[in-house]
């Protein structure tokens, strides 16, 4: 008797079996806190851009670029609405005219290559940014000079007045302080941009160790930060492509979290899930829906808004968004201006989309939703609408588009489909910084080309004055349009292990997906 | 031999040459704005435009093509939208990934095709248990494969790991890339059996599909030459069975087989986008699929090259193989 196959099949488990000892071993039981105090977290494909964050202009990746590097203000942890707290600046006054801003900063900060951080680092950082020129390179584009007066205190003054200055700089995306010794020493000739995509050179309570792309990142605690020391002293973020692997991950206890990205189902059953936490904090996403002002029918503004009626938000909140969202009840994301301003009140009712079907030509009936293919959720949420708009007589198909093929729109939408489901969030929590991107017929996220000259004046109008009044009547008319239905507040759904605390504490409304690691700790009494 | 390399290196020439003007056509008739996904949603049209211009992207097309090509000719494939860096550092750091799972794949493909090929040849025992196994296995999509072997392998057994090269956040990351090497050179076995654990779920993932395909081209080759009358008299000379298979029927029908094993490593590249995925391995597939949605036309341009010229590089070493097993094959 010849065993050969039976011997290789033996050789194979064996062999499986010498891997799996071989194994190095990092994790722990799901719930007890790793006594390493190494937080183990992931991301969910590549953050896709470098942590630097004078060109990173997304979103997961923040939390590296949150984490390494402070501004001189930002928003506070914790709260439910944006508010302005001081970072590096202790102290700061506006002029009148939103033009001269007057900073005190701390003391004892220093760089993660060991300089101390003064009023000297501003104008290096600021000009960096400029030079680097990427996304959020315009906050700092009306900087006129910067002066500085001793060690630790700074004024900068604008080119022209902007009562959005101090939220761009307590943007997530806004102006970080860059120690200027490395700026100098690694500036290449790229302004240090290949150095920044693997290490850092800010203040931040924690310094980056590892920043492999699609592979894997790290963060080390930083002994020399001014604040509390961070409980945690190293923070592992190995690169996953694929969730279900990941929440197996999470459930054998080699994740301490999943910070985003988690779907509708995983969602439902994380939810039932009483051995972890679940945490639906408040940030300033929403999921709006864009109509096409182009296309077919919906050249006309009334049978936009017979459309947009036919859409039944509530089930849609329900069925995708349940316990980690709600219906939106503004025509702007939501904490951007008070309840009650830029209402967005559509009643569902499908009878006026019906007879506007019946009366359309067999050739016109036909409509695409459109959706990023890379987001799980706006599938679903096209797909329920898809349901609901066939009902009416429409012939509905649902296409999903890459990230790039939408962003080709804003030059050109004549191929973009009838509908879109596209998520987003602005950069700071003034209404401008939506109303522009949106609502402007230039702007960056108006995707179909819908305005009207109203609403660009008063959109120059509210740069210049930041007046909410105005935001709210531009909120109101973009409404108006029917080119806009703003479906869902969006919360950052987390799921953590027990043992994780601090998580509300770290969670800052404007910067979705991250957390401030610093903040975290763990209950070790498990 | 010579001749046979210079045709090949001719026709790599000219495969990357169509396959560079491809990917240019597509890239222009692609409706995707790589800029304005690399600059953001708040970046103004001055500066969309003004990266456009520095990216050369505002150039005439054919113009775009003669730069590329140009540069192409100083090994410069240009700079990824996304990660940033010049691509052919990108693929230095991520082929190895590929070509250290590829590798292990095709040993995996290479032992069971001919283990399955000998096996039911021979009529051994088992070799029923192995067929099904294998077949079944080749039936089933890579992808539904990959996710099975993590289930059972990963969470019901706790035998193998789910993703990634490696556990270990200090494994080396030099100098051949290949970490099974790599652990060895550094002196840290641990490294190099930690990383053939995370190499098995995806190796057999996609090996199993080719095993089948070559493991069957091999056996009706190997039931061909055993009914030939060379084999005829090598028997009945006394030779054992054993024997005559390994000195003379083996050999004989290495052809098509190698033929076979030509066109499925070009196939397993193809399956590696899928697996790459599955088990986030950091490798070219998984480079690739995260640059498509951005339009990151330089990067998915440089991948392309890489595996065209791969695919004719292996292709030639599959002839010279063949002769080499069958000197009456001219190359």
């Amino acid at each position: 008797m010849n065993t050969t196959p039976l011997r290789v099949l033996v050789a194979v488990t064996v062999l499986l079996g010498a891997a799996a000892c071989g194994r190095g071993s990092s994790a722990g039981s799901p719930a007890a806190a790793p006594a390493d105090r190494v937080l183990r977290l992931g991301f969910l494909s590549d953050p896709g851009q470098p942590p630097d964050p004078d060109i990173f202009y997304a979103g997961p990746g923040l939390i590296l670029t949150q984490n390494t590097y402070e501004g001189l203000l930002r928003y506070k942890a914790g709260t439910p609405t944006p508010a302005i707290e001081g970072a590096l600046a202790t102290k700061w006054t506006a002029s009148k005219d939103n033009k001269i801003f007057t900073f005190e900063l701390r003391e004892g900060v220093k760089f993660h290559d060991g300089t101390a951080f003064t009023a000297g680092a501003i104008k290096p950082s600021f000009d960096r940014r400029l030079a680097v020129n990427q996304g959020p390179a315009y906050m700092v584009a009306g900087v006129d000079s910067v002066k500085t007066e001793g060690d630790h205190k700074a004024v900068i003054t604008l080119k022209q007045s902007n009562p959005l200055f101090l939220d761009y700089l307590a943007s997530p995306y806004g102006p970080k302080m860059m120690s200027p010794a490395v700026l100098k020493e690694q500036a290449g000739s790229d302004h240090a941009q290949a150095y920044l995509s693997t290490h850092d050179a800010g203040t931040g309570a924690y310094t980056l160790t590892d920043a492999r792309t699609s592979t894997h990142y790290a963060l080390k605690a930083f002994d020399g930060y001014w604040g509390a020391k961070p409980y945690f002293t190293t923070v592992d973020f190995p690169v996953q492509t694929d969730l279900s692997a990941q929440q197996l991950m999470f459930g054998k206890g080699e994740m301490a979290a999943i910070l985003n990205s988690l779907n509708s189902s995983a969602t439902g059953a994380y939810l039932k899930d009483t051995s972890i936490k679940t945490y639906s904090l408040p940030t300033m996403q929403s999921i709006f829906l864009y109509i096409n002002p182009e296309k077919g029918m919906l050249t006309t503004q009334s049978n936009r808004v017979a459309l947009r009626q036919a859409i039944d938000a509530d089930t849609i909140v329900k069925q995708v968004y349940s316990g980690r969202g709600t219906k939106a009840t503004q025509g702007y994301p939501p904490h951007m201006l008070p309840e009650g301003q830029a209402v967005q009140n559509i009643p569902h009712d499908t009878t006026a989309l019906a007879k506007v079907a019946q009366s359309l030509p067999a050739d016109q009936k036909a409509i695409t939703i459109g959706y990023d293919s890379s987001q799980a959720d706006d599938q679903v949420t096209a797909n329920l609408i898809s349901a609901q708009l066939s009902a009416t007589g429409l012939t509905v198909k649902v296409q999903g588009y890459p990230t790039s093929q939408i962003f080709g729109w804003v030059g050109d939408a004549k191929d973009a489909p009838e509908l879109l489901i596209a998520g987003g969030w602005p950069d700071a929590a003034p209404p401008y910084t939506w109303a522009h991107i949106s609502f402007d017929a230039n702007g960056g996220l108006n995707y179909l080309h819908c305005s009207t000259d109203e609403i660009t004046k008063l959109i120059k109008d509210g740069e210049k004055t930041g007046d909410a009044a105005t935001f709210a009547r531009i909120g109101e008319l973009s409404v108006a349009t029917g080119c806009w239905y703003n479906l869902a507040n969006r919360d950052d759904f987390m799921v953590t292990q027990p043992w994780l605390r601090g998580i509300e504490e770290a969670h800052v409304v404007t910067t979705p997906t991250s957390l401030n690691l610093a903040a975290l700790s763990a209950d070790t009494r498990g | 031999m010579i001749q046979l390399v210079s045709k090949r290196l001719g026709a790599m020439a000219v495969i990357i040459l169509v396959l560079t003007a491809v990917v240019f056509a597509l890239q222009k008739a692609s409706p995707f704005d790589p800029v304005h996904s690399m600059l953001g949603p708040s970046a103004s049209r001055e500066a969309v435009a003004q990266q456009r211009h520095a990216l050369g992207l505002d150039q005439p097309l054919p113009s775009q093509y003669w730069h590329y090509l140009t540069a192409l000719l100083h090994a410069d494939l240009g700079m990824s939208y996304r990660t940033r860096h010049p691509i052919t550092a990108d693929l230095a750091t991520f082929l190895p990934a590929t070509a250290e799972l590829a590798l292990f794949a095709l040993v995996l493909a290479l032992v069971l095709g001919t283990a399955l090929a000998v096996a039911t040849t021979l009529r051994w025992r088992g070799a029923g248990v192995l067929r099904f196994v294998l077949v079944a296995g080749a039936s089933t999509p890579a992808f539904l494969l990959a996710i099975g072997g993590i289930l059972i392998f990963y969470q019901l057994l706790g035998w193998l790991p789910a993703t990634g090269r490696t556990s270990f956040t200090d494994a080396p990351t030099g100098p051949t890339g290949l970490l099974t090497l790599d652990g060895l050179l550094a002196g840290r076995p641990e490294v190099t059996l930690d990383a053939m654990g995370h190499l098995v779920l995806p190796g057999l993932a996609l090996a199993i599909g080719p095993a089948v395909s070559i493991g069957r081209v091999l056996r009706s080759s190997l039931v061909g030459n055993r009914r030939t009358d060379y084999v005829r008299t090598a028997m009945a000379k006394g030779l054992s069975e054993g024997s005559v298979l390994r000195k003379h029927v083996v050999r004989n029908s290495l052809g098509p087989a190698l033929s076979m094993t030509g066109l499925q490593i070009g196939l397993m590249f193809a399956g590696v986008l899928v697996i790459e995925n599955v088990f986030s391995w950091p490798g070219i597939g998984q480079y690739t699929s995260l640059s498509i949605p951005v339009g990151d036309f330089p990067a998915i341009a440089g991948v392309t090259l890489l595996l065209g010229a791969g695919f004719v590089a292996i292709n030639t070493i599959v002839d010279i193989l063949q002769a080499v097993a069958d000197p009456r094959i001219d190359v």
